[in-house]
């Protein structure tokens, strides 16, 4: 379906969808790393009254803009999934199995990513601050981390077995270690 | 139990999805802590209601984001040093298209270094942070652009390939 389209249609949305998938990405994980670490050291000295009503109303901005980047990263990852999806089911072919190939990897990333949104709506998707704010903020830091580092390990396992592919004997993706 | 043996692919392998996660990771604590110290924090400093104590906030929050910055310089100027060292074949495959992307990628890049180094030096923030910080948010976007650009030129190199290289294989 996707090589029906004309070339210069795919050369400008993939890399434009991709664009969309980096920034709701950077806002998420930069934001909450913002609110995990910068918040609460600039606000120790204020009493607990204001330091809430700051974190309170910083929190209510980032809700939209997080709420905003989680729909971006769904939309965006379910066309990217789309357009490698025909791919996949090549490597797979070629490596005799879905487990050997990049699948495993874009599943663990989408699982884990799952994971982080849900997070990430339950802590600031509610009218009260959550009784622990800042422990909820660092797991969704570390499960946005070990998502981004699935999906770079899926990316690589593509590259790779798709080298391997057009050229057996290759025991690197062609252009590495040069 | 099996000797050690140093496999260069393995390590290839290994070395390559860890500096494109060391590059990816430091450029989102980066663009969106810049989003946040100009959008997100005046918004919610405005809670305070006396505005030195706004100020002095405002003060905290820009130290503790310049520890976080500089660490994240370090890291990118580390990571895609490797990364375009590693990727050097495929770029040569397939330029012009790949130097059209990767050089404003990198250009755009030291220059965000330079500003963001510039607004953040000091104990005050210079008269123009706010449109310096403005310009970086829009700045940052473009080099995530520019970066993807590049990826996808050089994952696509049969598209992109100099005719020259042809035969060169992928």
């Amino acid at each position: 379906m996707l090589a029906e389209l004309p070339h210069w249609l795919i050369n400008t949305l993939s890399p434009v969808n991709r664009w969309v998938h980096m920034v709701g990405s950077t806002l998420l994980v930069g934001g909450v790393l913002f609110f995990e670490f910068v918040v609460p050291l600039a606000t120790t000295d204020l009493r607990n009254e204001q330091r809430m009503a700051v974190f309170g109303r910083a929190r209510w901005v980032f809700r939209s803009v997080a709420v905003l980047s989680v729909v971006l990263l769904i939309v965006s990852g379910a066309i990217s999934g789309w357009q490698v999806w025909s791919m996949y089911n090549g490597l797979d072919a070629f490596t005799g199995g879905w487990r050997y190939g990049p699948k495993p990897w874009l599943a663990g990333h989408v699982a884990v990513g799952v994971i982080g949104f849900i997070i990430v709506l339950r802590v600031t998707n509610t009218v009260r601050v959550a009784p622990r704010p800042v422990g909820w903020l660092r797991a969704l830091l570390v499960v946005l981390l070990v998502s981004m580092f699935l999906a770079s390990v899926a990316r690589h396992v593509r590259l790779r077995v798709d080298a391997l592919r057009v050229s057996p004997q290759s025991p690197v993706i062609p252009w590495e270690g040069e | 139990m099996r000797p050690f043996r140093y496999d260069a692919a393995r390590m290839n392998a290994f070395l390559g999805v860890l500096f494109r996660w060391l590059h990816i990771v430091p450029a989102a604590i980066v663009i969106g802590g810049v989003f946040m110290m100009r959008v997100v924090v005046p918004i919610g400093l405005t809670a305070l209601d006396r505005p030195e104590q706004r100020h002095a906030v405002f003060l905290r929050c820009r130290r503790v984001f310049k520890m976080t910055t500089h660490p994240c310089i370090l890291f990118l100027l580390v990571s895609g040093a490797y990364n375009t060292w590693t990727n050097w074949g495929a770029y040569r495959q397939t330029v012009p298209w790949s130097h059209a992307f990767w050089g404003p990628h990198l250009i755009m890049g030291v220059i965000v270094i330079g500003i963001a180094l510039y607004v953040l030096a000091g104990k005050e923030p210079p008269r123009s942070h706010k449109s310096l910080m403005t310009a970086n948010l829009v700045l940052l976007m473009l080099i995530v652009l520019a970066g993807g650009l590049t990826k996808w030129v050089r994952d696509h190199p049969a598209a992109y390939q100099r005719p020259d290289r042809l035969s060169a294989g992928r």
